[in-house]
């Protein structure tokens, strides 16, 4: 069935509605929610970088829970095998033959919880999944539906007993969405929600209605890549990515993926805005969530203390933007 | 004054090296005086404590403003250790009490905040001389001492002991125990991290004391041993008994000093004789010793520098072609140096951007660079030539130029979203919403393909005239 763009009004109302909804589940986290729609309106994966307890694992549930797919959720420890990720195959005695049993991977939204406490072997199983939307379980290629969209969480201060995600896996994820702890009163907010009239501490998400369907997804993402894109805002996210290529104290930069990656998301942001056209605004903030964990900063910056975002403030700054 | 039981060997010497052999005491009795120390301060400590109602911050302060009264007893066991005298513990109440007891009230006030505080608790506790006479000896003793230098090398030394400690404690405790909050241990005197900083203080405080007390009473003696000559006195008394030469000297002069007084006229000795009897005492070994100083003189004699010139004319003035060639050769040195660290901060101030952001756009990026020198005229003939979309962008560079010159700094790399959140910021409302307006107009004309009417673009052209016009035409 071919599918056909979503009309842009319908596109914004649906967006909107679905920001809303998550911000009542999840508050103070207006930047999060609003990189997390830009993942998946661009139909990228998304890893959510934070301290334990500021709501990582709560705004994928809420999504989760917006989108009426099928939802999966895997936590990674150090003894997860890649076929407790993918599936493997059983031999069936009754049939007398071998079966293949999917493994949680075949679904359309997936939550990696702390992605870095599994070993490379595993996390490595994810690499084909996430670029080529399928799995290979003895020998035999199975396509996972789409949509589908992983969304992975780990922890920055914990490193022990951790596995530090490599530079070619970092690069599937679209965007690094720095999950920082809310403002003073969101907190306040947030706490007076969790503890009136609710027993335990489970995560909530009931204020979040199904208001996406696979196939209304599908059509969404379908719009963002129709929206009108200029080719000056195209040249400033090329000369964006190679700038920081080129950055001094930069150890190893994005490559063209992130260009592509940095396009996708500016077309997405330029969606949930309500225009359907991209402008170097669009650009201009995405370029921290897409273009943080594609930097690899030399020692020299490292030892002065520059956080990649820092760095790709100063960037952003001095790369000229279309003006003629 | 039992020069002879001295312990230490005195000579004049300068202040830096008595100082030095105060802390040498003070290694050799560290012990005792680390214990008598403690053993005055710890009564204090508790006292203190419960006067001060468990507020660490009094509690620190009383402590510090009492440390003439730890100090005291370990001069007065110095003083009596230096004579090889150990002086039992139950004497020295008694010897405190006798000593410190009048002089208490001086040391805690007026003289608490003393520089020369070292100096100036020997000359109180041994001596005792009253108040002007007390003024005309410290005067004295205190010349030259540097006991002021003593008293700021021992608070650093006080103080990095105690940060020391601090830090120590903060890194070595283990991970998952609670540790310790460096602010909170030196500004919140209400955390237990307070307590157990001016615990710290305290300790340091202890190992501290004796090198100062010491090194203050090293510094009296030298200053006395100069003065007084302790040194001569000591060298009299540690000498051997007189050669037998002297004896018939001596036998000589004898009946002169036995004889009944004689007659007046016979009262003059001979001048001969007495000038060879002169002349022969001074004669003798005991009487001074030469020794042999080399040493640098400036040379004041013309004659004399007139030869030597003669031979270092070279050296003295260089021909004029070298020293031109080393002054030249420095002058390039420098203006290379110079071109070097302009460079350097260049570099450091703009960061290289690669070559392909830098070509085409830095050109087109400031406002100075494409904006037309008459901004309106060049919107008004691209209206008439029926191109809003490119008007609209003409008048938007012309804003941000109009902005720059307001003092609006903005990026290479600012957007249209970014001009107008700084203008948001800094600019009042009449520029801030007609700028908006432009932008806003530029952003669907330049990237959505929508370009405004004409008479759009007039409108916005009259409210960029007029709050131009207001903040003064170019």
């Amino acid at each position: 069935m071919t599918q056909t763009p979503l009309p842009l009004t319908e596109a914004v109302i649906q967006l909107d509605q679905l920001e809303q909804d998550i911000g009542q589940t999840v508050s103070g986290q207006h930047q999060a929610i609003r990189e997390l729609l830009v993942a998946l309106v661009a139909a990228g994966h998304a890893l959510l970088e934070g301290v334990p307890g500021v709501g990582k694992t709560l705004l994928v549930r809420a999504l989760a829970a917006a989108v009426q797919g099928r939802y999966a959720r895997i936590q990674f420890t150090p003894d997860l095998m890649p076929s407790d990720v993918t599936g493997h195959a059983v031999f069936d005695l009754k049939r007398e033959a071998f079966r293949i049993r999917r493994g949680p991977i075949f679904c359309n939204l997936l939550l990696a919880d702390e992605i870095n406490r599994a070993p490379a072997k595993t996390q490595a199983a994810m690499l084909e999944a996430m670029q080529e939307g399928q799995v290979t379980i003895e020998g035999q290629a199975l396509t996972l539906e789409p949509p589908f969209l992983v969304f992975a969480t780990q922890n920055p201060i914990e490193q022990e007993g951790t596995y530090p995600l490599p530079q070619a896996q970092l690069d599937r994820f679209l965007l690094k969405i720095a999950v920082a702890p809310p403002s003073a009163e969101a907190e306040r907010a947030a706490v007076r929600a969790a503890t009136s009239g609710r027993i335990g501490d489970r995560l909530d998400t009931s204020a979040v209605r199904p208001l996406l369907d696979t196939e209304t997804l599908q059509r969404l993402q379908l719009s963002a890549t129709t929206l009108r894109l200029d080719e000056r805002v195209l040249d400033y996210a090329v000369a964006l990515v190679r700038a920081a290529r080129d950055w001094p104290g930069v150890d190893s930069g994005p490559g063209p993926r992130a260009s592509i990656a940095l396009v996708r998301a500016a077309r997405a942001h330029a969606l949930i805005e309500g225009r359907d056209f991209t402008t170097p605004d669009d650009v201009r903030c995405m370029v921290p969530a897409v273009l943080r964990h594609r930097l690899r900063l030399g020692a020299e910056l490292e030892i002065e203390g520059v956080a990649a975002d820092a760095l790709l403030g100063d960037l952003v700054e001095r790369v000229p933007a279309p003006r003629d | 004054m039992r020069l002879e039981r001295l312990t230490a060997r005195l000579r004049p010497c300068p202040a830096w090296q008595a100082i030095d052999l105060g802390f040498a005491l003070a290694r050799a009795w560290f012990p005792a005086l680390w214990a008598l120390w403690w053993c005055t301060a710890l009564p204090l400590t508790l006292m203190v404590l419960a006067l001060a109602w468990l507020h660490s911050d009094l509690w620190l302060l009383a402590l510090w403003w009492c440390k003439p009264i730890y100090e005291a007893p370990l001069l007065l066991w110095a003083s009596r250790a230096l004579f090889d005298e150990r002086p039992r513990r139950g004497a020295l109440p008694g010897m405190l009490g006798a000593g410190l007891r009048p002089r208490l009230l001086p040391l805690l006030l007026w003289r608490r905040l003393s520089p020369r505080r070292a100096l100036v608790l020997p000359l109180l506790l041994l001596e005792g001389l009253p108040g002007r006479a007390h003024r005309a000896r410290l005067r004295t003793l205190a010349e030259g001492s540097a006991s002021g230098w003593l008293t700021l090398v021992c608070y650093h030394l006080e103080a990095i002991l105690w940060g020391g400690m601090l830090l120590g404690l903060y890194l070595l405790i283990p991970e998952g125990l609670a540790g310790i909050d460096l602010v909170a241990a030196l500004d919140d005197s209400a955390s237990p991290a307070y307590w157990i900083s001016s615990a710290c203080y305290l300790l340091a405080c202890s190992l501290i004391a004796p090198f100062y007390v010491c090194a203050g009473f090293a510094l009296y003696l030298t200053r006395r041993t100069e003065l007084e000559g302790w040194d001569i006195e000591l060298a009299f008394r540690r000498a051997p008994p007189p050669p037998a030469a002297v004896l018939p000297a001596l036998a000589l002069l004898a009946p002169l000093l036995l004889a009944p007084p004689p007659a007046e006229a016979e009262t003059w000795p001979d001048p001969e004789a007495a000038r060879a009897r002169i002349a022969e005492v001074l004669d003798s070994p005991e009487f001074g010793t030469t020794r042999e100083v080399e040493l640098w003189l400036p040379v004041t004699d013309p004659a004399q520098r007139g030869t030597e010139d003669a031979e270092d004319s070279w050296a003295a003035t260089p021909p004029p072609w070298l020293a031109g060639t080393i002054q030249w050769g420095l002058v390039t040195l420098a203006a290379i140096a110079l071109l070097v660290l302009v460079r350097a901060l260049w570099r450091e101030r703009a960061p290289r951007l690669p070559r392909s952001t830098r070509t085409g756009h830095e050109a087109a990026s400031g406002p100075h660079a494409t904006s037309p020198l008459d901004h309106e005229s060049e919107i008004r003939r691209l209206l008439d030539a029926d191109d809003p979309g490119a008007a609209i962008g003409a008048l938007y560079r012309a804003s941000l130029e109009r902005l720059d010159r307001l003092g609006l700094s903005l990026p290479p790399g600012a957007t249209e979203g970014s001009c107008v959140q700084r203008a948001s910021a800094r600019l009042p409302r009449r520029i801030r919403v007609p700028f908006a307006a432009i932008a806003a107009a530029r952003r669907h004309a330049a990237y959505g393909d929508r370009a405004p009417s004409a008479a759009h673009v007039e409108r916005l052209l009259s409210h960029w005239r007029r709050w131009r016009g207001r903040t003064g035409a170019h």
